[in-house]
């Protein structure tokens, strides 16, 4: 489970002084629930994500993922987490497997239960085929699938996914889609950020909608429908980010 | 396993399965190496091999006395120059490397055991020039000698009652060197060099390249401290340049080994080392190569990318190119016994590793350095560490 409290992000600029990438922003996930954050590119949705990550740290607020505060018990979290993006990059120069086992232990993982661990996750994303071949000649859908690999190896209960279907094709993106709604129905707590409305409206329980930093609403498609009064969701997106412009 | 092991272990291996750094880091220094001895060992045989320069001469018959001895000294072609030619303008057209102008009654005077006087007209602006009036000025000398003594004793005088002293020239036992004095003082500086350039092919990709192709956040988002990060990168470079510079001392002994007729003169009667000297060149070369390692890093970790962190590399060179270089003259000056020397980064180890190699090691100056080097290694180590803690630092891009 992820609790958010008011948490933001200033990067010092010197020409425009502090930008607030993220501004203020609560929210809760459930886990067996997808959670999305809807905005355009620059709204702030990675370095939310960052931020619950561990990667950077708030400038202030507070967040507990998978019930770990995020500037007290940093390893804990990065422990309890998967997260994918598509600019996160696999080694040229390992093979998939390889890949998968080297990320394995540095969660901790050795012996028999990497060997087993690293086992299933290629029978599950069906990367037998390939595991032995280095990662650079991977095609971009198989990459992704080593990624994933490398994602869940460590069972995490909490799944961040930023935009993981950019710049893949239909299948590939299908395959990142199918997986993400197996990981929710497997009970864990996802985050899914994304600027394509339909990948949003097929897999998230609630979304957020971020633009600016801050959060122009937060609620199920339906209740996003109610409060804007339109149907079709980038008119929702539209009509919600344009409150938070004026 | 711990994670910097593992981190450590991960980069090896895919530095092994890189030509480029197989090539540039460990197979290039051996070759390089092999090729820079043999091609210096090739043109100091050249310059050594004692060459005749073409003298011109002005006069020919009343400089008979002096030209007879020129002549067997097998240093020198003589040449007449022809009848009313200038000297000058013979010179400057290297018709000659020295003209000797013998006036006409140089013979005459010389038989009458006078002083009579001839000109050597040589090109102050050419070396070659120089060096044959040296050598003409030798052969004079010499002769001057002889004719002196031929003189006295004509005269019934002892020519040795007119020696003031007489200078023995004996070679000090100082130890033997490692090899030959030219490698002796060559040497360091490439050790010193690939210790810092052995890690070039690496750098950039290892901090900067991971943060360009995206690789870098896969590992930050794992539970793995940076400073394990940091620290795992930081010895999978410095073991990279270290065994950079044993390829370069490989390719030394390899050499030496082999026995080139071209190399007898550098390495003489072969390599020669200390157990003493050995520890001396290791012990120096592994604080100086964790301080290349650490700045390396540290640049490639503050790079937003690896084409600038090249950049910065460039300038990065000539800190270390510029005492390297120094180390090659150091040993013509007085500055050798300097206290401050010690204090003086990748000067003082390329000098002590020069003294480990000529097997004269002075233990003040060998532990003064080993200390400041490793503080040195420290901060290398710390800055790098430092900057994977900084977010702002890490994540630019």
């Amino acid at each position: 489970m992820i609790r958010v409290e008011n948490l933001s992000k200033h990067f010092p600029d010197p020409k425009r002084g502090a930008i607030r990438a993220v501004d203020g922003v609560s929210f809760e996930c459930e886990p067996g629930q997808v959670f999305g954050l809807l905005g355009v590119n620059g709204a702030g949705k990675t370095t939310l994500l960052r931020m619950l990550s561990t990667v950077i740290t708030a400038t202030s607020g507070s967040a507990s993922v998978g019930g770990h505060d995020i500037l007290r018990e940093p390893e804990q979290v990065r422990r309890s987490i998967g997260f994918l993006s598509t600019t996160t990059a696999l080694y040229a120069r390992l093979t998939a497997r390889e890949m998968i086992r080297y990320i394995g232990s540095l969660y901790g993982i050795g012996g028999r239960e990497l060997d087993r661990r690293t086992d299933e996750v290629i029978a599950l994303l069906e990367i037998a085929p390939f595991a032995d071949r280095l990662c650079d000649k991977l095609s971009t859908g198989q990459r992704q699938r080593v990624s994933l690999a490398r994602t869940v190896l460590h069972d995490p209960p909490v799944m961040f996914f930023d935009e993981p279907t950019a710049g893949l094709d239909v299948l590939a993106g299908q395959t990142i889609m199918e997986f993400i709604e197996s990981q929710r129905d497997a009970g864990k707590t996802v985050v899914f950020s994304t600027h394509v409305m339909s990948e949003a409206e097929r897999l998230c329980d609630r979304i957020a909608v971020i633009h600016s930093g801050k959060i122009a609403a937060i609620g199920t498609m339906e209740d996003l429908r109610a409060r804007t009064g339109r149907t079709v969701l980038e008119e929702v997106f539209l009509a919600l980010i344009q409150e938070v412009a004026a | 396993m711990s994670a910097w092991r593992t981190i450590f272990i991960k980069e090896l291996k895919e530095f092994s399965r890189d030509r480029r750094v197989l090539a540039t880091a460990l197979l290039g220094p051996f070759i390089l190496e092999l090729l820079l001895i043999l091609g210096f060992a090739t043109v100091n045989e050249a310059l050594e091999k004692p060459q005749a320069h073409t003298v011109l001469v002005v006069n020919e018959a009343a400089g008979a006395p002096l030209l007879e001895p020129m002549r067997a000294s097998g240093l020198f072609k003589l040449k007449a120059l022809p009848d009313g030619a200038d000297p000058a303008e013979a010179l400057r057209r290297k018709e000659g490397r020295v003209v000797l102008v013998f006036p006409d009654d140089f013979g005459e005077g010389f038989a009458n055991h006078e002083a009579p006087e001839f000109t050597a007209l040589f090109d102050p602006n050419e070396t070659v020039s120089r060096v044959a009036l040296t050598m003409v000025r030798a052969v004079v000398q010499k002769h001057t000698e002889l004719e002196q003594r031929a003189r006295m004793v004509l005269r019934g005088l002892d020519p040795e009652s007119f020696t003031p002293f007489v200078m023995k020239e004996q070679q000090a036992e100082t130890g033997k060197a490692f090899a030959g004095a030219w490698l002796v003082s060559f040497l360091p500086y490439l050790i010193v060099l690939w210790a810092f350039y052995g890690g070039f092919s690496i750098v950039a990709d290892l901090v900067a390249g991971e943060k360009e192709r995206g690789s870098l956040e896969t590992l930050l988002v794992t539970p793995v401290s940076r400073s394990s990060v940091a620290v795992g990168k930081f010895l999978a470079l410095a073991s990279v340049s270290l065994a950079s510079c044993l390829s370069a001392l490989l390719g030394v002994v390899v050499l030496a080994v082999v026995r080139v007729p071209a190399l007898e003169p550098m390495f003489g009667e072969g390599l020669a080392l200390s157990p003493l000297s050995a520890i001396a060149i290791v012990a120096t070369l592994i604080p100086l190569v964790l301080f290349f390692s650490g700045m390396l890093l540290a640049v490639s970790t503050f790079g937003r990318n690896m084409r600038e962190v090249n950049g910065y590399l460039s300038w990065l060179s000539f800190v270390v190119l510029v005492p390297a270089i120094a180390s090659q003259f150091i040993g013509y000056t007085e500055f050798t016994t300097s206290p401050w020397l010690p204090f003086i980064p990748v000067l003082n180890s390329a000098t002590v590793l020069r003294e480990a190699l000529m097997n004269n090691v002075d233990l003040y100056r060998f532990l003064v350095t080993l200390a400041f080097s490793a503080v040195l290694a420290c901060a290398g180590v710390w800055l790098s560490v430092r900057l994977f803690l900084s977010e702002k630092v890490l994540l630019r891009t």
